[in-house]
């Protein structure tokens, strides 16, 4: 099912969560709306699933306004940031809640409902932990009941709140790539919010980077990457050099920059003031010599082990591709 | 400044758990505790019980299974019987809506809850007396409809609801606002109609909150005596509570019987003590596993 927002905003009291959105979730679509703290992401996730009411504009499911259908008949799966697993309930009951409060008249019988649950625990690989209570789970377990749960009424659309953001790292990326996977095999329409780039460069079809309640830039992970539409996209997402240039400022990214001994035209002297060489990249500190600004370089192992440069030794920087907004 | 505080103390005080005393002012803390204890609560105690026994048992049961006895308990098991599931469903309501909605005149409400608290209940019991008494606003009307509240059974109900309406809420507004609405939201994406939730994930998660505010509230109930005595009119075997009963007995000069019937209440207390002490046991136990689900 796809999403349409149009003209969305939301504001709390003085403040002004989101202003005017525009969005398109196409249907089987994996969509991460990535951006920092208070961007206004999960409010919008909040009103994507009907738990929050627009100030103005509307959400479409497949064209249909569903704006002010109650959240109760959207038919959306919604996996909470701290799971907000029903800690009094074993995770088979959790898993068939959805279910069981049904109306009569829709409600599967206890022999399918059995069978659904433990379907969906399997698929979620956790079929043995049927039993217990949500509090003797691990994060990463708690999570993935969390998101059977929400699988179990067979849901249109699957949002995630921070899905990854209690989990330590290791847990963090296994349960990423598992969610990438889950998703090639449902092709249910799912958005999901983080505010770590990482995991929307990973996962995610498309990104939606917003800042202060407003949409930076759809696209691609590998677009919003290598053409970031504004200089926010720019520092959001990657390690990236700010340069004043007379044009405005210019962006540039550690990769994209030429290091050498001696001077070219239009290069920039620099002290190479720390070497981090750990894996196959070596990230070069270098602090300017005309503003006293740091500038990361990287450069690949073979290259800095022909180069060997020093630390202290003066080097001359000159970027081979500079986007100036 | 710091600096000589530092000095002065420096490879003293660590040498010590701060926050340890020497043996003899813990045990002179304990004994005056004990000491307290005994003088103030296990001392009346002890008097209410062999006060009671004291003419045998012959006159312990025949005070407390004499008419205007029996029709004392009735009344205040009939006032406890209307007061707690009534005050139980407000303060559910109360809690719920305070806890988990924002809306205005929210702290107008919670001052109003906390009301009965701080309101003397003789005070309270007056009020009732003011609003449905004879010369009070609905006197007349009450009389003409040959109904009546003050110096009646629902006078005694409606000062006992008063008092003992801020326990349930009070209990359980700390307990939800803690436990956020994250599950409700989760109930609700699922399906769940208002009943459901209600039933199937609120409750449940404020169980012992709850079991604990009932209790509380029936140890009211049946205690009550300021309000209730304001409004009773003190009619024997018709608007007399348990702790009224025991006050005209004791005024009487009857203290065998005034006894009997105090024991009836103070063993209610213990009662009262023994399950309200196994409850925290219970939501102790539950709040460890959500802190471990918190720290996992």
């Amino acid at each position: 099912m796809s999403i349409t927002i149009q003209n969305i905003s939301k504001g709390f009291g003085q403040f002004s969560a989101l202003r005017d959105i525009n969005l398109q979730v196409p249907s089987g679509e994996l969509v991460a709306l990535l951006g920092p703290s208070g961007c206004g992401k999960t409010t919008l996730l909040r009103i994507i699933a009907g738990l929050e009411t627009p100030d103005g504009g509307q959400v479409l499911f497949d064209g249909q306004d569903t704006t002010h259908t109650d959240v109760r008949e959207r038919q959306v799966g919604f996996v909470f940031q701290h799971y907000a697993l029903f800690r009094h309930m074993t995770v088979f009951e959790n898993v068939a809640f959805g279910l069981r409060v049904r109306p009569k008249a829709t409600r599967p019988s206890e022999a399918e409902i059995k069978k659904r649950v433990h379907d969906l625990l399997s698929l979620v690989q956790l079929d043995w932990l049927a039993d217990r209570y949500p509090p003797q789970l691990s994060g990463g377990q708690r999570q993935r009941i969390a998101l059977a749960r929400a699988l179990a009424v067979e849901p249109k659309v699957l949002l995630l709140d921070e899905p990854f953001g209690a989990l330590d790292a290791k847990v963090r990326k296994d349960l990423r790539r598992w969610l990438r996977r889950l998703h090639d095999e449902l092709h249910v329409t799912s958005v999901f919010v983080t505010h770590d780039q990482e995991e929307a460069l990973e996962v995610a079809d498309t990104i939606v980077v917003m800042n202060h309640g407003q949409v930076e830039q759809v696209g691609s992970p590998q677009a919003v990457y290598d053409n970031p539409a504004t200089p926010f996209v720019y520092e959001f997402l990657g390690n990236v050099n700010a340069f004043e240039t007379p044009q405005g400022k210019g962006f540039v990214r550690p990769y994209e920059i030429a290091v050498s001994r001696e001077p070219q035209e239009n290069s920039i002297a620099g002290a190479l003031t720390y070497v981090h060489s750990v894996g196959s990249l070596v990230r070069l500190e270098i602090k300017r010599a005309d503003n006293a600004q740091y500038v990361d370089v990287e450069l690949g192992r073979e290259q800095f082990n022909q180069l060997n440069f020093q630390q202290g030794e003066t080097v001359y920087l000159k970027p081979s591709q500079l986007r100036v907004f | 400044m710091h600096q000589t505080q530092f000095q002065q103390y420096h490879g003293k005080v660590a040498l010590k758990r701060a926050t340890s005393e020497p043996p003899w002012v813990r045990r002179l803390l304990l004994a005056l505790a004990f000491a307290f204890l005994g003088l103030f609560l296990l001392l009346p105690l002890a008097a209410v019980f062999s006060e009671a026994l004291r003419k045998g048992w012959d006159v312990y049961l025949a005070a407390i299974t004499e008419s205007d006895a029996v029709s004392a308990m009735q009344l205040t098991l009939i006032a406890a019987l209307i007061a707690v599931p009534l005050n139980l469903v407000f303060g559910v309501a109360a809690a719920w809506a305070i806890a988990k909605f924002e809306f205005k005149g929210k702290s107008f409400l919670i001052t109003l809850i906390d009301l009965p608290f701080a309101v003397s209940p003789v005070i309270a019991g007056l009020i009732f007396v003011l609003i449905f008494g004879l010369q009070g606003w609905f006197g007349e009307w009450l009389i003409d409809h040959d109904i009546k509240v003050v110096f009646a059974v629902p006078g005694i109900v409606l000062a006992t609801i008063f008092v003992t309406f801020p326990f349930v809420a009070r209990e359980l507004i700390p307990l939800m606002q803690a436990q956020g609405k994250e599950e409700e939201e989760a109930a609700l994406v699922l399906g769940a109609s208002g009943w459901k939730m209600l039933w199937h994930v609120t409750l449940p998660n404020v169980k012992w909150g709850l079991i604990y505010g009932v209790i509380l509230t029936n140890a009211r109930a049946m205690g009550e005596f300021g309000a209730v005595s304001v409004v009773s009119g003190h009619i024997r075997g018709l608007t007399n509570t348990m702790p009224l009963h025991v006050e005209i007995l004791y005024n009487e000069y009857n203290y065998a019987a005034a006894f009997a019937v105090a024991s009836l209440l103070t063993l209610l207390a213990l009662v009262t003590l023994i399950l309200k002490t196994y409850v925290e046991w219970q939501a102790s136990q539950s709040a460890a596993d959500n802190e471990q689900e918190v720290t996992v």
